[in-house]
Order: structure tokens, then sequence, then C-alpha cells
């Protein structure tokens, strides 16, 4: 069913005017996206629909990729692999998208790329970090705009560095994604640098107590942590009256320099911990930065706007571009385009290896702190690491 | 660190507010279960709306000491009016009707409650903040320990005393240990068990309420928070017996001791463990510790 553009416009001019009407569908570009729109994964997947919005509505509002509009289906993929495939194989039999975007979790990301192999749909994974998704999981149709494991443990032992950090403790959920960052972490440790203990907890506990007892035990000067979500707000709060801020430095992961996690945590958000996110609406950027935050501030209505809708904003200007490139929509020739292509985004030119089909995305790293006037902590100074 | 004794107090100490705060949730399933007979998977949902009712009302009132105790109170209010009408206009139309049926109807409330929560509240998540007089530690001689989870360790073995009382000294509470028993005697002696139905259904779902407001300072607010308790409520009452006050008392420790000790001791094996043990006791003892065979029946 390869068929460019023009010739799709021309056949469905000609199927309108004989009455035919049912090319309709055809003319867009189908992206089929999947997140977590209930539950606790929530907070990830609502904003992140909202980057696909504005992107779409932008490219449309240009007149599309070409002259053909994208169209978008959301489907909820919670943060459960069975549920995520479940919804990513009605979006391709169903609705017949060329195209899938998500998920949020590793996990689930693993199971759709899995189905996007066999199916030969490409898949865009805009938030998922697990290194396994593009290095023993590589396939033809799996592309990782998120930064990977691999990335953030060098980034991370760059902040170690800056806090001074020598004997590290390193605490996160016990799975695939903890498990490979701390791997990269131990593989950059800078020298004079060691990683002492390991406290790991159990994925989705709500109760942190007896790992942050250990911490107090533990002679490490610094906590590397990489609990994500409602997981970490839970550990700053039962951390924070043992006193753990007081005795030792914390460099985190996980993207908990957001904005929203600032302002959910507000005055028991750790001073000066070092954090990461992906994006800082305070943070002044290039115009094209200036530009995405202000629209997105119009879809979210205030100027503090949240981290994800760039990651999916991303996903979909490298869909348009693929097509654009591809001169079709067809899933194949869509991956064959996506393999090696260069976009400019908000944050900066974005490029996907040709060989493991990652991106050079980057994120701000820097110490959170009270800034004057502002409830929640900001990132200051937040330096861009690739 | 096994041989540091402060550090194994301070496990000890974690164990116990831990399991009291699991108490205060999960004595309002058992309550329910014991009374209606009704396993209500809501009640996590339940637990959640107190979260996000202290959190509006701490966000209007301000971070205070006032803020955090009316807004508890407000949670149990709340979830004890929205509890009422459920069980006056719909659950009390299923309790002659199969079990299966109303277990569908409390697991259509939780995705009702969810989706509620959301539109109300948003997807993001939240964090509220101790109350002023318990957010540091306090010197125990030993060590210092937060002053919340001592305090949560004072409200469990109070509530659990109170509600024992409750149901053993009080005219109400012998109406509902006679309508445990046999509601249709109870029934033909001219009592109201409607009312009576209404009054335990509206005070477990205030107690859910009331767990998950003082559970909030703890952890993250978010719409996804209902899911992790419920199951631990039912392992609690599993272990514990349904319908059981003390069962519960006893089965939040042991799930508390398992998660903290298990954490420490079998890091990799503490999600396992809990369940081997309640896999134990339903092999051992189907009716739970402290359950009666008559409940198994049911």
């Amino acid at each position: 069913m390869v068929e460019s553009f023009k010739s799709k416009m021309f056949a469905t001019s000609v199927a309108m005017v004989m009455g035919a009407g049912t090319a309709y569908a055809e003319q867009t570009i189908k992206v089929g996206i999947l997140m977590p729109i209930s539950g606790g994964g929530a907070s990830y997947g609502v904003p992140a629909v909202d980057g696909v919005k504005m992107a779409v509505e932008e490219i449309n509002a240009a007149g599309g990729v070409d002259g053909v509009k994208i169209e978008y289906f959301v489907r909820d993929s919670q943060l459960k692999p069975d549920v995520a495939v479940a919804a990513a194989r009605e979006l391709i039999t169903k609705e017949g998208v060329h195209v899938l975007v998500g998920a949020v979790s590793s996990g689930a990301t693993l199971a759709i790329s899995e189905l996007a192999k066999q199916e030969k749909i490409p898949l865009l994974a805009p938030v998922a970090k697990a290194a396994a998704l593009t290095s023993t999981k590589l396939h033809p149709y799996i592309f990782q705009l998120a930064a990977t494991t691999d990335s953030e443990g060098r980034q991370m032992a760059d902040a170690l560095e800056s806090v001074g950090a020598k004997k590290i403790c390193v605490s996160g959920f016990d799975y695939a994604y903890s498990h490979d960052l701390f791997a990269s972490l131990d593989k950059n440790l800078k020298s004079g640098m060691e990683i002492v203990d390991t406290f790991h907890v159990k994925l989705g506990t709500t109760d942190y107590s007896a790992v942050i007892s250990q911490l107090m035990g533990s002679d490490c000067d610094t906590v590397a942590g990489a609990v994500w979500g409602g997981g970490f707000i839970a550990y700053m709060k039962q951390a924070g009256p043992f006193g753990i801020f007081d005795t030792k430095k914390l460099v985190w992961g996980a993207e908990v320099g957001s904005a929203e996690m600032a302002s959910a945590l507000k005055g028991d958000y750790p001073e000066n911990m070092y954090a990461a996110a992906y994006d800082l609406w305070y943070v002044e950027g290039s115009d094209a930065h200036k530009k995405f935050l202000a629209d997105l501030a119009v879809i979210e209505g205030t100027n503090e706007t949240k981290m994800y809708p760039v990651t999916t904003y991303i996903a979909i200007q490298f869909i348009a571009e693929a097509v654009r490139k591809a001169d079709s929509s067809e899933p194949q020739a869509i991956a064959d385009a996506l393999v090696g292509l260069s976009i400019d985004t908000p944050l900066g030119r974005r490029t996907i290896d040709p060989v493991n089909h990652r991106t050079n995305t980057g994120e701000f790293w820097g110490p959170m702190v009270t800034v004057s006037g502002f409830e929640a902590k900001q990132m200051s100074p937040a330096a861009y690491l690739e | 660190m096994f041989t540091n004794p402060t550090f194994m107090f301070i496990q000890v100490m974690n164990s116990f507010a831990l399991g009291m705060n699991l108490f205060i949730i999960a004595a309002g399933l058992t309550l329910i279960f014991g009374v209606l007979r009704v396993v209500n998977f809501a009640h996590g949902a339940f637990y959640m709306v107190g979260a996000y009712v202290l959190m509006t009302t701490t966000n209007l009132i301000g971070d205070t000491s006032t803020g955090f105790w009316v807004g508890v109170v407000a949670a149990a209010l709340v979830m004890g009016v929205v509890a009422f009408f459920i069980e006056r206009f719909l659950l009390s139309h299923l309790y002659d009707k199969e079990h299966l049926l109303q277990l569908l109807f409390t697991f259509a409330l939780v995705l009702i409650f969810k989706d509620v929560v959301k539109m109300v509240w948003g997807p993001l998540q939240h964090s509220i903040s101790y109350p002023p007089a318990f957010k540091g530690a306090v010197d125990l001689r030993i060590s210092y320990y937060p002053a919340y989870m001592l305090f949560l360790s004072v409200t469990g073995p109070v509530l659990a005393v109170g509600l024992w009382l409750a149901l053993e000294k009080t005219r109400w509470g012998r109406l509902i240990r006679a309508a445990r028993l046999d509601r249709e005697m109870l029934s033909a002696l001219g009592t109201d068990v409607k009312l009576v139905f209404s009054a335990v259904f509206v005070f477990g779902s205030m107690l859910a309420a009331m767990g998950g407001a003082l559970a909030a300072p703890r952890i993250a607010v978010d719409p996804g928070m209902d899911g992790l308790i419920i199951i631990d409520c039912f392992i609690i009452v599993i272990i514990g017996g349904l319908g059981s006050l003390w069962g519960s008392f006893v089965g939040a420790l042991i799930l508390s001791s398992l998660t903290v000790f298990g954490t420490l001791i079998f890091n990799e094996w503490e999600i396992v463990l809990v369940y081997i043990m309640m896999l134990a006791v339903l092999l051992i003892r189907p009716w739970g510790l402290f359950g009666h065979p008559d409940e198994e029946r049911h």
C-alpha cells in the first residue's frame, strides 16, 4: 500500500466526486497514543497527551504534512504491560494507525515494542528509559526518544562530582530501570567515588521507613536515588523527619526535578537536592523553546507548565518529518524515514541514531533551591547535559 | 545493623506505626463485612477520597494544625454522607441478591470514584504537609523518632479499644453484634435492621476516609492511591479473620512487620513473604487467625 501523498489525494478526490465517500479516513496520518490516563500514571499520561494535542493542532493549522492532516487516537495504557498491549492491538487493527507513540513505564513500552515488531508498525517511545528497549530488544520499528539509563547514569556521575560525593548509597525501585541506571552509574563513576551500599524497595511500595533507617545507618555521604513519581514524594516525606537531609547529600534521577514534583512537595522538597528534568518552564531557552512554553501555557492555563508535554510534542514532530521525508504515511516508510532523521525541537536539534535508534536527548540537572516569590523550589542553576 | 539495638528499636517502632495506620483503614472493611456480609472493593476508593478531602481543606484553611484536624474530620464526614446515599439508595437493594452482584457493584464504585476524583482534583500527584505539631522528631532517649509516626502508634490502639468498647458495652454495639449473628431474629424483635446496616456502612466508610486522611502526610495523594491499599486491607482481613476487629489489629501488625523486616532481611523476597503468610493462614485456618469458622460459610 505504498503510495505517495499526491496520488492519495488525487484518488481521494476522485472517489469523493464519484460519491464513494469512504476514502476520507485514508486522508489522515493516524497516530496511536498509548499513555496512562487513569490511576497513578495519569500525572504523566495526561500532560503527555497535551503535548500531542499541541503538536497536532499546530501542524494541522499550518495545513498538515504536505496537505495531509494528522489524526490521533488516545488509549489508556495504565502502567500495565497487558493493558498497553491490548490497547495497542486495538489501535492497529480497529483504528488502522500508521504509527504508535508510548508508553510511560519501561515494562509497558517493552511489551508494546514486541507487538510493534510483529505488526511492523513504528513505535516512538518518548518517556521509557530502559536501555534494553534499544539494545537487547532493538528492532527496526522501535525508536527511543527518551534519555536512556546509559546516558542518565553518565549524567548522574557528573552530578555526583558536582556535589563532591565520595561514598555513595544507591536507592531505587527493585526493577530494570534502577538496575540499569545504577549499573551505568557504576561504569561512569569518577575517580575517588565508590558505591558503598544499595538499598532497593519493591516497585509501588508506599512505606520507606525500613530503607530510610538503613540509609541513616550507612556511612555513605551521598544518596543517589531513582525512586520516581508518587514513590519519590513518599520517600522524601518519610525521610524528612529522620533528619536525613541534614546528614547526607542527595542526587536524584528519574526527572524528579520537574516543576510538578516541586509543586507537589513545596516546602518538603529537600533544599539543594541535585535533580533532573526534561523541561523546565522557568529556564530561558531558545526562541523555539519560548514559543513552545507560551503555547503550552495557553493549553494548560498556567505559565508554570509541566515537563512531559515536550516529550510527546517532539515525538509528533519526528513523525511529521518522517512522513514528509518518506512522502508516505505507510508504516514501513515511516520506520525507514525515522532512521538517522534530524529535526529542530524546542530543546535543540535531535537526531535518531541510525544504529541504535536512540536520540541525543539530554536533561536539565542542577540543585533545587528556594526562589523568592515562589512556593515550589526551582532548579538553579540548571545545566543541560547530554 | 541487626545487632544494633537502636536500629532494631527503630524498625520495631516503624512496624508498629505502619501497622496502626493500616489497622485504622482495614477496621472499616472488616466491620462492614462482619455485619453486611459485603466485600467492599470500594473501601480503597473511600480511603482515597479521605486524603483528597483533607487536601482541599488544608488548601482552604492553610497548612496549620487547625487545617489538618478540621480536614481529618471533614474527610470522615464527607465520606459518611456519600456512603449514606450509596447504602440507602443503591447497595441496600442488593443485600438479598447473590454476592457476585454486590462485588460487581462495589467494583463499579471503584471505577466511578477514580474518575470522579480525577475530574474534581485532576490527575497530578499532591503532597499534604504534616500537622505542625507532629512535623519533627521526638527524643525517645534511645533514638529520635518522627512525631507523626508516634501519633499513629498511639491512635491505632486508642481506636481499637474505643471500637471494642463501643461494640461490647453500648446498645448500638449490641445491635451490631446481634445483626452479625442473626439479622432475621433482630428484625423480628422490632429493631430497624436497615438502620443498623446503614449506620455500619457509613461508619466503616468514615473509618476508611479517616485512615486515608491520616495516611496522606506520609505518601503521595494521587488517583491511583486506592489500588495498593485495598490489596493490603484484604490481606489484613484474610489473615486476621473477616469480621474480626482484633483480627484486623493483629493482621495489620503482621503485614507491617513482614513489610519492614522483610525489606531488611529478605529484600528480594519481601513481596512474596506476605502472600506465603496469607496462603499458610488460608490452608491452616481458612477463617483467619481471629475469625470464626461460621464466617467462612458466608
